[in-house]
């Protein structure tokens, strides 16, 4: 379903497995301080700012335990994604939800919002399976983790 | 038309009285609904007092003569002081006469003219490519928009609440679904399937995005192919040329075609049926962006547009006036069925309304309803958290106009006194909407 695959767009090296970061600011800075050391983005402190601008619009929470804070990113190429999973459970919205521990990072290239969305829509529709969401609390190391998602969504 | 009307009014609660002389129909109305009716002419004096004209509130000249329904019009207002009425007309000139002979009498007065509706509601259509129905709200800052969503679409399996993580702001919204036989106001937890009829509530700048994630492909040129030269056909294509757009017009009558061709100056006039194949693809029918059949038969216009589409056409808009055949044609594969006569009946009920009510429009054969109102300070709906208001199941508050601000009101938003608020009802649901709106 979809045009667009998060499978295509996560890498293995982009996935971070019991980060931890104890708030959201603490997951926001440590996964786009790795993005920038693997030379996704330039300036972390710069995406940390957007993401949280995004959050400020409203929270990004979907579902019980997940959330997908996202941004456009001036001077990136390609639509990048990243997720993150946390040691502990992270207050990440204004209250409604107890606690987020998959966190689904994506960044866009500001000419392209309608593939932004594309890939938004996606993780949100992934996150209603229960069999993908188990996979992601569950996945012992990174390779793990792409290899569930290939299969959930290949399936 | 007066039917029509005159069964959505009483489902309103309005006390309706309907004049007929044909007395066939009259039993059949009496029978059906929940109306008086009074035997006779219109346009005699002592039918319409006999009808109670002395106490009514709004008079509807609907009958199928311009002039008949010109003479009660002017009679109500002249002769019985009736506050509010409306005359159906669908001849511009008598629109002139009417307006400046009610001009000199009081009350209020209201031409409603069907041609025009369905022209005004096609060239919403147009621009908006994929969508089955467009109506503008909230001075232009939110379409209605009506689209099927595709299997395979970024909307296939998501849900309604998703939408706020994509389009946070300037916001877009679903406010209404049909699925199979069931139309619905949907909430939150709701998913987008495929084959769903959805109509989504679109801030403008947002509506690129929206056919993109529908899969929705912009044509790069307008080419609008017209079929019959009726009034309809005949104004469509002076506004479209007017705005310089690329129009074939069909016409199989002869001097009908002539007398088009002479008042239209851009418009390629071409003498044939619009349900002849080789008339068709001779002028290109594979290469139009809409085609758009619009002759004085119904059953006419759904053939043409099922061939149009089948021989390549981009859209295709009927005129339909037939309920039954209506309600047939959204599985045929017509993407939008334009009638008059319900877009007619839609403006004289919002006539009814006006007051608090500045625009109002139904969807899907009138299964779901959309006021924009004026907050009054006297409205149940200003002082609590919209949780707290309790609104009525299948009733939506869908935006709201602060000032400049478009909002999307979530459940711990209050309205606010002069905000205007797009309510949304399944029309079993409106009246409890209106008590809400109203202070009762």
């Amino acid at each position: 379903m979809g045009a667009v695959r998060l499978s295509s767009l996560l890498r293995e090296e982009h996935i971070f497995l019991d980060l931890p970061a104890a708030d959201r600011e603490g997951v926001l800075a440590q996964v786009s301080g790795y993005l920038e050391k693997s030379g996704v983005i330039r300036n972390a402190q710069e995406v940390v700012e957007l993401l949280l601008e995004r959050e400020r619009l409203g929270a990004t929470v979907v579902g019980e335990q997940a959330a997908i804070p996202h941004c456009k990113v001036p001077g990136l190429k390609s639509v990048a994604a990243a997720f993150a999973r946390t040691a502990k459970a992270i207050r990440f919205g204004n209250g409604e939800s107890a606690g987020v521990r998959l966190f689904f990072f994506v960044l866009s290239p500001r000419d392209q919002p309608a593939a932004h969305l594309q890939v938004l829509a996606s993780i949100a529709r992934l996150l209603r399976n229960r069999r993908a969401l188990d996979a992601f609390l569950s996945a012992e190391t990174p390779l793990q983790l792409r290899q569930a998602l290939v299969a959930v969504e290949g399936g | 038309m007066g039917s029509t009307l005159a069964a959505r009014l009483a489902r309103d609660r309005h006390d309706v009285v309907i004049v007929e002389s044909d007395r066939e129909r009259l039993q059949g109305l009496a029978d059906d609904l929940d109306v008086q009716v009074v035997a006779g002419n219109g346009t005699a004096v002592e039918v319409l007092r006999q009808a109670g004209i002395e106490e009514c509130d709004v008079l509807f000249a609907c009958t199928s003569s311009d002039e008949a329904n010109m003479v009660v019009a002017l009679m109500g207002s002249a002769l019985f002081k009736v506050p509010r009425v409306v005359a159906r007309l669908r001849d511009r000139s008598h629109e002139a006469s009417f307006a400046a002979i009610a001009q000199r009498l009081g009350g209020e007065h209201v031409c409603i003219n069907p041609d025009q509706a369905a022209v005004e509601k096609i060239l919403s259509l147009l621009p908006v490519p994929g969508a089955v129905d467009v109506v503008t709200f909230l001075d232009g800052r939110l379409i209605i928009a009506g689209f099927p969503i595709p299997a395979g679409s970024d909307f296939e399996g998501l849900l309604l609440s998703h939408l706020r993580l994509l389009f946070p702001s300037p916001p877009v919204l679903a406010v209404a679904i049909r699925r199979g036989e069931e139309s619905f106001v949907p909430h939150g937890e709701d998913e987008f399937r495929a084959g769903d009829l959805a109509y989504f509530a679109i801030d403008p700048h947002e509506l690129g995005n929206v056919l993109k994630l529908l899969g929705v492909r912009r044509g790069s040129e307008e080419r609008v192919m017209i079929a019959g030269a009726s009034r309809i056909g005949l104004e469509l294509a002076q506004r479209l040329e007017a705005r310089h757009e690329d129009v074939t017009l069909f016409e199989d009558d002869l001097a009908v075609a002539e007398a088009a061709a002479a008042q239209l100056k851009r418009t390629v006039v071409v003498r044939g049926q619009a349900t002849d194949r080789e008339v068709l693809e001779e002028e290109g029918v594979e290469r139009a962006s809409a085609f758009v059949a619009c002759t004085d038969d119904s059953s006419l216009n759904v053939m043409a547009c099922l061939l149009a589409r089948r021989l390549g056409a981009a859209r295709a808009f009927a005129l339909v006036d037939n309920p039954a055949l209506t309600r047939m044609v959204g599985e045929l594969g017509i993407d939008a069925v334009v009638s008059p006569r319900l877009l007619t009946v839609g403006l004289a009920v919002q006539f009814v309304r006006r007051g608090r009510v500045r625009a109002a429009a139904a969807l899907m054969e009138d299964l779901i309803e959309l006021v924009e109102v004026e907050v009054e300070s006297a409205s149940r709906l200003v002082g609590p958290t919209l949780k707290e208001l309790g609104l009525p199941r299948g009733t939506l508050v869908a935006a709201l106009l602060r000032g400049k601000n478009l909002i999307v009101p979530a459940g711990g938003d209050r309205i606010l006194v002069g905000d205007r608020a797009l309510l949304i009802a399944t029309t079993a649901r409106a009246a409890e909407l209106d008590a809400f709106v109203g202070g009762q």
